[in-house]
């Protein structure tokens, strides 16, 4: 089975300085991976060359089977924006939309009738939004601005619209990065349940080292960008992270 | 910067301004034109006299037969000021309306002819440099041209009355509007916006989920604010024979009725008053 993501050799430069060096690694099917390091390794750099928002300067990023670096066709294009969920830095959400408009915003890749310019959608659409609303907690309070929800409602909001995507590969950008610790670990509980729920792919970039157990299976460690370490997450060790950090 | 630095320029601009000042009142002194008349407060105290009390009152507490009689005892002519004074306001009432209908229509016109423009002429949006640089400068003249200077040339290629009102109003506002539609749109939190395209959004789909939401509360708030403003701006528009109440208004100037001009100002001061509190509130609310 292809890999969903395989990285070959990436090098990306900006203004001539190096931002990624030679990086290598894939991510399987079903796999949850963490990407972990100091600021400035390059972790949301290699972030957007898997969402292929920026093109390596040279090797190659391989999406089920499509190459990134080349010009992708539209259908290939629609095949990534509909089959990757991003859940960003900063959630990214339309603060005066309600949560399930929020939601249904995910569907948009799907659904490109007209009538969704004025917001109508499908009862198809409004099904996967109930349904990703209730996995993620949240159905009750669908019809509530998102500017008015808690942190980690709104976490669970941006989470609930990559479900709708149908994506099976989800990449998350610091997603706990501004909640507090319970509703970190909260949010990386659900992240978890579904993962084994819907076979997801994860590739999430981590700050609070203490969810590692939960979100990831395996770690990839990054500094200065280039790949320290790559390694299943019960190998990881408090030496290990202390050179990455300190380093 | 250092402190020092800060003080000299800081007084720099403040020594350029005394200049312009000076330069400003000496030249017009230099060539008399800054003369007061020849009796100004005999002149003020009349005017201040006739302006106090306004035509309206006449409606009510004016004569009912009032007799212009020769030199021979001749009735020339009757009339009844009471009568006379309530069509004047009923005329007052239709030409307010009128204004108000020119400034609604033209900054609906506006509104909408600067949408394209801001829209180009923003900053953080993607489009040829040729276009961003042709909006702009249709904005930069739009905005520099007075609605007086609009609206006379409107009167030559439309005639007199409010279609050139509602021209002008469009044409000169058009400008405010796009700088304003502009500058929301360059302040857009740019994240809602990539992450739905992010998701394979077209972007009618972008601009109905991202664009929209976030600019329309600013949007409908500069719409406000400008209608508020040109409701004042197109009561003078009557001045160059655009229709409404400066239409009025350079009548009652030409034919020296300071008392119809008191009415005139008391109704307009009125009508902006109200408007203003209404605009006020309805702007509050959508913040």
């Amino acid at each position: 089975m292809n890999p969903v993501f395989d990285v070959k050799e990436a090098t990306l430069k900006i203004d001539g300085k190096t931002i990624l060096e030679a990086i290598s690694f894939a991510v399987q099917p079903g796999e949850s991976i963490a990407i972990i390091g100091p600021n400035g390794a390059g972790k949301t750099s290699l972030i957007h060359l898997l969402t292929g928002f920026i093109a390596p300067t040279s090797g190659e990023v391989w999406f089920q089977g499509t190459n990134l670096s080349e010009r992708a066709t539209k259908q290939q294009q629609r095949n990534r924006h509909t089959s990757v969920g991003i859940v960003h830095q900063g959630l990214s959400l339309v603060g005066r939309l309600s949560a399930k408009e929020n939601v249904l915003i995910g569907r948009l890749g799907k659904n490109k009738a007209i009538t969704t310019w004025f917001r109508h959608f499908k009862p198809e659409d409004h099904r996967f939004a109930d349904d990703a609303l209730r996995k993620v907690g949240l159905l009750s309070k669908a019809d509530q601005r998102t500017d008015t929800l808690s942190g980690g409602e709104r976490q669970r909001v941006a989470i609930a619209r990559s479900l709708v995507q149908e994506a099976r590969v989800m990449i998350a950008d610091e997603m706990t990065a501004a909640l507090d610790p319970n509703a970190s670990k909260e949010i990386a509980g659900l992240m978890s349940g579904l993962k084994e729920q819907l076979n997801l792919s994860i590739v999430s970039i981590l700050h609070d080292l203490e969810l590692l157990p939960i979100m990831a299976e395996r770690v990839v460690g990054m500094a200065n960008g280039s790949i320290r370490f790559d390694l299943p997450t019960k190998e990881i060790d408090d030496e290990l992270l202390k050179n990455l950090f300190t380093k | 910067m250092s402190k020092r630095r800060s003080n000299i320029k800081v007084r720099a601009a403040f020594a350029v301004y005394t200049l312009l000042i000076v330069g400003s009142f000496g030249s017009l002194w230099a060539t008399d034109d800054l003369s007061f008349g020849r009796h100004p407060i005999e002149n003020f105290i009349k005017t201040v006299e006739e302006m106090g009390r306004p035509s309206f009152l006449d409606a009510w507490f004016g004569q009912t037969n009032r007799q212009y009689i020769s030199d021979d005892g001749t009735v020339l002519r009757t009339e009844n000021p009471q009568e006379l004074e309530r069509n004047f306001i009923a005329a007052v009432a239709r030409a307010l309306w009128v204004t108000f209908a020119i400034s609604t229509l033209g900054t609906l016109l506006a509104a909408l002819a600067a949408l394209p423009l801001g829209w180009a002429a923003a900053s953080n949006i993607k489009k040829p440099k040729l276009i961003a640089l042709s909006a702009k400068i249709i904005l930069d003249c739009s905005r520099s041209i007075h609605t007086l200077v609009f609206g006379l040339i409107f009167v030559g290629i439309v005639g007199l009355g409010p279609t050139a009102g509602i021209l002008a109003i469009g044409a000169h506002a058009m400008g405010t509007f796009g700088k304003l539609y502009a500058e929301t749109i360059e302040t857009i939190d740019m994240g809602p916006i990539n992450a739905i395209r992010g998701v394979g959004a077209s972007p009618m789909q972008i601009f109905s989920f991202g664009i929209i939401p976030a600019v329309l509360p600013s949007f409908v708030s500069t719409y406000l604010y400008i209608w508020e403003f040109n409701t004042r701006d197109s009561t003078v528009l009557g001045l160059i024979g655009a229709g409404g109440l400066g239409l009025l208004l350079s009548e009652a100037i030409s034919l020296f009725q300071w008392d119809r001009l008191s009415t005139l100002l008391l109704t307009l001061i009125l009508f902006v008053l109200i408007f203003d509190a209404l605009s006020r509130r309805l702007r509050t609310g959508l913040v």
